[in-house]
């Protein structure tokens, strides 16, 4: 077992030196020779050192392949760890910017469902919220609240039958639009308790 | 190995027909064609070459284990 | 009989090129370009060969694979940087040149570094325990 690996040890040395003179004749003579050298000898050393290696028990291919793999990462992370780590918070806290603002949204949209729907027959598609000032999501930066709705389905009880409205649908929807969204915002206001803040209402789909 | 010397050859080839080209335009008195078919010549040499270029780099990555 | 080849291959390189230098210098030097290629392209095939040799006696003798393709990587770096540098030389662009060859140094030794490390650290290993 222990002349085994001394075997091995003298063959791998002497096949490592013929193959490093068969290296050495093979690459192109200029001044790049003495660095190819280097690297071909300080394998040799290595070689030569496994057996020390193998009495202190390290492992040293490990060792290399750690190494190596740490020259790679830094060469891969061009921007470097600080702008990494820079770059992960703002993304964590813009998913946390529009979780808060999506949870905002179902609220309000709990507490203006029912009396937008008696008083309108509309509900609310989503709401979006527009601040003063880019990522600064608090409530002195907010501007305006824009308010997406559509009809509510019909099958509440509220709508009388589909065509007797629909006649009259047509002449009457622009300015009815016009008065109900200021009644629709009006409501709003009071229901939400933002007295100083603009309240825009859309139908679903108009948007901008 | 033939068809390396071909390459070769039609380089210089088409140097030597740019070359006249060239001269036979200028004596016409059209200076401009005159650059203007020099310039696709070369061009045209261009492309050969760096098409054998990237050959032999590819050839090179795949022999050197990149 | 290849090595016949591309010495005729290179006079007649040698006699097209005298012959375009007059007439038309650029594409003199595209010929000069072309015949490196080729050349070398004779050349890499049997590089591939005494590669596959090396390989598999590496094997055999239970070399890491480690420092073959390390070996391997850099002759490959000492090769291209040698093509680069010669191409540009003859283009006339000597600076370019010593920058090619600056450039295959740093890349071998970047290459040479984990080695260093790695025996250096194995070595301050041993220290404790002595």
């Amino acid at each position: 077992m222990r002349i085994e690996i001394f075997t091995d040890w003298v063959t791998q040395i002497i096949l490592f030196i013929i193959l490093a003179s068969v290296i050495d004749l093979l690459i192109p003579a200029n001044h790049l020779q003495k660095y190819v050298r280097l690297a071909i000898s300080l394998i040799l050393i290595l070689i030569l050192l496994q057996p020390v290696f193998y009495l202190f028990n390290t492992d040293i291919n490990a060792a290399i392949s750690s190494s190596m793999n740490r020259i790679e990462r830094q060469f891969n992370n061009e921007p470097s760890i600080e702008n990494q780590i820079d770059f992960e918070k703002n993304e964590i806290e813009n998913g946390q910017d529009a979780y808060i603002l999506k949870q905002m949204a179902i609220e309000l949209e709990k507490i203006a469902e029912e009396s937008l729907k008696e008083e309108f027959a509309v509900e609310i598609a989503s709401i979006d919220f527009q601040f003063s000032v880019m990522d600064s999501l608090t409530y002195e930066d907010l501007t305006e609240v824009i308010v997406y709705i559509t009809e509510s389905e019909p099958g509440e009880g509220a709508m009388n039958t589909v065509e007797d409205v629909v006649i009259e649908w047509d002449h009457e929807e622009e300015e009815h639009a016009e008065e109900s969204f200021q009644e629709i915002e009006n409501s709003l206001r009071e229901l939400w308790e933002i007295e100083d803040k603009e309240i825009t209402v859309y139908w679903e789909g108009e948007g901008f | 190995m033939f068809v390396d010397a071909l390459i070769l050859f039609q380089i210089a080839g088409i140097g030597i027909i740019v070359a006249l080209i060239h001269t036979i335009l200028k004596q016409m008195g059209k200076e401009e064609i005159a650059q203007f078919a020099t310039l696709i010549g070369f061009i045209l040499v261009l492309l050969i070459v760096v098409n054998g270029l990237s050959d032999l780099f590819q050839q090179i990555r795949s022999v050197f284990l990149f | 009989m290849d090595i016949l080849q591309i010495t005729i291959l290179g006079v007649l390189a040698s006699l097209l090129y005298i012959l375009l230098k007059e007439v038309h210098g650029s594409i003199a030097f595209l010929i000069i370009l072309i015949t490196g290629i080729v050349i070398f392209f004779s050349i890499i095939q049997q590089i591939q060969l005494i590669f596959e040799t090396i390989r598999k006696l590496g094997d055999q003798a239970n070399i890491e694979g480690l420092y073959l393709t390390t070996i391997l990587k850099i002759i490959g770096i000492s090769y291209i940087a040698e093509i680069g540098a010669h191409l540009t030389k003859d283009a006339g662009l000597n600076s370019v040149s010593k920058y090619i060859e600056l450039a295959g140094k740093i890349f071998i030794l970047l290459l040479a570094v984990p080695i260093i490390t790695a025996v250096i650290e194995a070595i301050i290993g041993f220290i404790p325990n002595v």
